[in-house]
């Protein structure tokens, strides 16, 4: 049995242990009273020795048990005092430390908690990984992920067996009307919508098929959040008819607290499945669907690209080229952020390797510099283990310290960044740092501290441990080993750092090239609205007119408008419709392959207030009405793609969606504007006149002469005044659109160059520590140098010379790491190649700028070395 | 440790007490009181073994496997704790026994020179 074990048994043996050994000293005692009684000894004296004794019991207790105890314990919390004790007395080296690794640390846990909540943990609904998203698939176009016809969704659903439940939904509003009215935003959901999530209402019933019947009430299912509010959390809400300013509604239930699956509906009601979604028309409802038990995503995949098939061949008018995708849910809410979110990882990484390497260097010159205590202590019998395990030790105080730091840090961070509300990070409320992260943040800073403080062991190899005392301040430059050490730690900083230097140049040269495209229109000074009119209220084509007519002349009138334009849908902002267009006289392409464009509907002032340019032709007039020629405008991609050459004005064309059988004939050009993005080319457009289309949506542009913001609330008060209960959706200015449309490289940017910025700054301070050290170790030298006649040139060559080593061979390494790893930069990219010759010279020379400065100073000590000083020390 | 009381009394080498309870169990198990008592007895009382001591001794020793440990009556008819040598124990003695006397004769040769 190896002492180990007996140590194992007694650990688990305590109890016994102590009643062993109880009983032992007090039979020691007795038998040494009776001895004492037995010499004559007086009998107060011997129960007086009796008593010593017994006192002293617990010291010998205390001891035996020591024995049996782990001998690491006591010496670690002695080797934690000791380290204490060895960074108060060294408070520069021990902030330097500190501040290095909280960064690393505090940026690294920060990071994991997003990518935790984002895309580790699963979606919060019962057998969450069987939920899947349905997509329809354009083939000849590659247009993936588009939404989903009703119709197609229902023979779906009639055919495929891969589900328990297959579910469409769509927008909807209401206006609550009474004494406080309100617009409130919900979904329109099909009965199997719940299933789907498995979901059960905290109050009432879900939907039935009765809900939609012709002719039923309409029916309302609450958020938990709506009833608390709205209704005081009254538990006799249902059953209840509410006032809608829409007609009347009766509430079925409540769903529980929590459950908002897209994040902004206060209600749900059921889908309607109206005659004229019965039509195959247009995609416009998103699907998601629960799996069987056992059937995997790619198997309902397989079944439904069948179905779709056969659907092509059954409506090839309207399903030619289409197919259908099922992705995995917890896939898609995370698809477009993954990415950005791995390739922050890696930049975070690497800034955490960068902290460590410099800690690592730190701490390698600490101990080089105490090489001589050390060496004292090894020849005092301290074992090399003990010598090493104090290190480790120092280290784990360190990062400790550093990273408790950096998990508060973290967690500030954290709770900014979900306040930021950023719609580019998916889950983003369920981010925080929670156990999980704390336990990983625990794992990777005990990592940390045990590399780095091992790391400079490696410079006291065997036989350097005595050494030191054999020689006065040891040999020019420390140990070989140490200096190379050191010398290759600053090399792989330099050459992390290049790496994030030119992710973070590609990606602000990427913004700068997109934010120098022209979108089409000029975003500045424009302050826009929008509104939707309830069909319920404006149900009639005059009554939007009226509206319309009346929300412009207003506006117009107010001080500080220039122009006021109307549009349906703005730029920028949201997914404009795409349909499919035919002009009138050409071969008809084949099924699946029309060209596909936007419409809108626009009015006499849209594109000057835009600033749109009307290239050919002419804008909408006024003379554009009801009963006059159908007349549209067209872009100048859509007279490059669709009239091959032939004179657009005059042309006549036919649209899909709103009038398939009319031809409407073109009266005007108008530039390109980007509408899905500014990286995103101008598709074809076809623009309607307002007063012959009139959309329920309304968009104002409205150019102003001062600052667009300061004109919001007049622009409100004259919806109020119109329609006291007509919500304004949103009030925001044009440029605004054009920021948030960049957001999703803007930050990944922003973040890539903070976190380069760090890089670099470590680096350099590293390369400085290690510079400055080896002059320090070579003052003699240099001194020697001086004294013999070397030039100051010479001298600074010397130390210059050594930095540039090490960053020369960090560059070059740095330099096919980058080569290597900006593919991953993917779609942050535009406009540049991913090793875009321009930006990489740049960043390497900027390390370069960097590295000079660091070696600087160190140079600069070396030149004051003075010979004579050095010769009298000698 | 107090100043001894005896002139007659030295203190303990560092490390001959373990070689002193060894040699003492080898003779037979004893209690702790017993080899504290024997030890006393054998050098006349010049070497006094404290249960300070002695126990967490007699726990190394035991940690280390060289002594094992077991409840029996006392001829008193007490239960008292028996330690006795294992094997690798008695090895151990033998192993200290030479060490102690190189010991001695390296600082007998230092303090009276030939």
């Amino acid at each position: 049995m190896s002492p180990f074990l007996r140590r194992l048994g007694y650990f688990f043996g305590r109890r016994r242990f102590e009643a062993d050994l109880e009983e032992e000293l007090r039979f020691h005692a007795l038998l040494a009273a009776e001895e004492a009684r037995h010499r004559g000894a007086e009998a107060e004296e011997a129960e007086f020795e009796a008593l010593r004794r017994l006192g002293n019991r617990a010291q010998v207790g205390e001891a035996s048990r020591d024995v049996w105890r782990p001998p690491a314990l006591g010496d670690v919390l002695q080797d934690i005092r000791y380290a204490l004790r060895g960074l108060r007395r060294r408070p520069g080296y021990a902030a330097a430390a500190i501040i290095t690794l909280m960064l690393g640390i505090g940026a690294a846990t920060a990071l994991l908690s997003v990518l935790d909540a984002v895309l580790l943990r699963p979606l919060p609904y019962p057998d969450s990984e069987r939920l899947v998203q349905v997509w329809e698939h354009h083939i000849p176009r590659d247009r993936r992920e588009n939404v989903v016809a009703p119709l197609n969704f229902l023979n779906w659903h009639d055919r495929a067996r891969s589900f328990e439940a297959l579910a469409i939904y769509g927008p909807a509003s209401v206006s609550l009307a009474g004494d406080l009215p309100e617009r409130l935003t919900g979904r329109a959901v099909s009965s199997s919508f719940f299933a789907v999530l498995r979901a059960q209402p905290a109050l009432g019933r879900l939907f039935t098929p009765e809900d939609t019947v012709e002719g039923a009430p309409r029916a309302l299912l609450l958020s938990h959040a709506l009833w608390m509010r709205r209704f005081g959390g009254d538990p006799g809400i249902v059953g209840t008819s509410l006032s809608l300013r829409e007609g009347g509604a009766i509430i079925i239930g409540v769903m529980p607290d929590g459950f908002r699956p897209l994040a902004d509906e206060s209600y749900w009601e059921p889908w309607p499945m109206t005659t004229e979604l019965r039509t195959r028309r247009g995609r416009g409802a998103p699907v998601v669907g629960r799996l069987k038990s056992g059937v995997s995503a790619e198997a309902a995949d397989r079944e439904l690209k069948a179905i779709a098939s056969v659907l092509e061949k059954e409506y090839p008018d309207f399903n030619a080229g289409w197919t259908v995708d099922v992705v995995p849910l917890q896939q898609q809410v995370t698809a477009r952020a993954k990415p950005v979110l791995l390739l922050l990882a890696g930049a975070i990484g690497c800034v955490l390797l960068i902290a460590c390497a410099n800690v690592a260097n730190l701490k390698l010159g600490q101990v080089l510099a105490r090489r001589a205590e050390i060496a004292v202590r090894a020849a005092l019998g301290a074992t090399r283990g003990r010598i090493l395990r104090q290190m480790a030790v120092e280290g784990l105080v360190l990062s400790f310290v550093g990273g408790t730091l950096g998990v508060l840090a973290a967690t500030v961070g954290v709770a900014a960044l979900v306040r930021t509300q950023l719609r580019q990070i998916p889950r983003l409320t369920e981010v925080g740092v929670d156990l999980r992260v704390l336990g990983f943040a625990l794992l990777i800073t005990g990592a940390v501290g045990v590399v780095f403080g091992l790391a400079p062991a490696l410079a006291l190899r065997e036989g350097g441990l005595r050494q030191p005392l054999s020689r006065r301040g040891g040999e020019p430059g420390g140990p070989p080993s140490g200096r190379r050490l050191r010398g290759a730690l600053v090399s792989f900083q330099v050459a992390l750092s290049l790496m994030l230097l030119a992710g973070a140049g590609l990606t602000i040269r990427s913004l700068g090239n997109l934010l120098s495209q022209h979108p089409g229109f000029e975003a500045s000074n424009v302050l826009t609205m929008d509104l939707r009119l309830p069909g319920e209220v404006y149900r009639e084509p005059e009554q939007r007119i009226a509206f319309y007519e009346e929300l412009v002349h207003r506006v117009a009138m107010l001080r500080g408008v220039a122009e006021v334009g109307l549009v349906n849908a703005l730029p920028l902002h949201g997914q404009p419709a795409g349909t499919k267009m035919f002009v009138v006289g050409q071969q008809p392409p084949p099924l699946g392959q029309e060209p596909v464009g936007d419409i809108s509907v626009a009015d006499t002032g849209y594109f000057r207030a835009m600033r749109t340019p009307v290239l050919q032709g002419r804008g909408f007039t006024a003379a554009d009405r009801r009963n006059a020629p159908k007349v549209v405008v067209v872009n100048a991609a859509f007279a490059r793609q669709l009239l091959n050459g032939m004179p657009p004005i005059g042309q006549r064309i036919r649209v899909n969606l709103w009038a398939p059988d009319t031809a409407v004939e073109v009266v005007g050009v108008v530039g390109d504007m980007r509408r899905a993005g500014l990286d995103a080319p101008a598709r074809p457009a076809v623009f309607y006149p307002y007063l012959q289309e009139p959309s329920s949506a309304l968009s104002l542009v409205i150019r102003t002469s001062g600052a667009p913001k300061e004109l919001a609330p007049a622009v409100r008060a004259e919806v109020v005044a119109m329609d006291r209960l007509l919500p304004v959706l949103s009030l925001e200015t044009m440029e605004s659109y054009v920021a948030v449309s960049t957001e999703d490289r803007r930050y990944p940017m922003l973040l890539l160059t903070m976190l380069a910025g760090l890089a670099v700054v470590l680096s350099a301070v590293g390369l400085y520590g290690v510079l400055a050290y080896i002059v320090g170790q070579r003052s003699r030298e240099i001194g020697l140098r001086r004294a013999l006649g070397a030039t100051s040139g010479s001298i600074a060559r010397l130390v210059v010379g050594e930095g540039f080593r090490f960053v020369a061979i960090g560059l070059v390494i740095g330099l096919g790491a980058t080569l290597l790893s900006t593919r991953f930069l993917g779609r942050l990219l535009y406009g540049l190649s991913p090793n875009d010759p321009a930006t990489l010279t740049l960043v390497g020379v900027g390390m370069m700028v960097i590295a000079g400065i660091a070696t600087l100073l160190p140079a600069r000590r070396a030149l004051r070395v003075d010979p004579v000083v050095t010769l009298r020390e000698e | 440790m107090a100043v001894p009381r005896d002139p007659l009394r030295v203190e303990l080498l560092p490390g001959t007490l373990d070689l002193l309870i060894l040699k003492t169990l080898s003779v037979q198990p004893m209690h702790g009181y017993g080899i504290a008592g024997h030890i006393g007895r054998l050098s006349a009382a010049a070497l006094r073994v404290e249960e300070g001591s002695l126990y967490p001794a007699l726990q190394r020793l035991k940690l280390k496997g060289w002594v094992k440990a077991e409840w029996k009556m006392s001829p008193t008819n007490r239960r008292a704790r028996y330690y006795a040598l294992t094997p690798a124990g008695r090895r151990q003695l033998a192993h200290e026994v030479s060490a102690f006397d190189q010991l001695v004769a390296a600082v007998r040769r230092v303090v009276r020179p030939a």
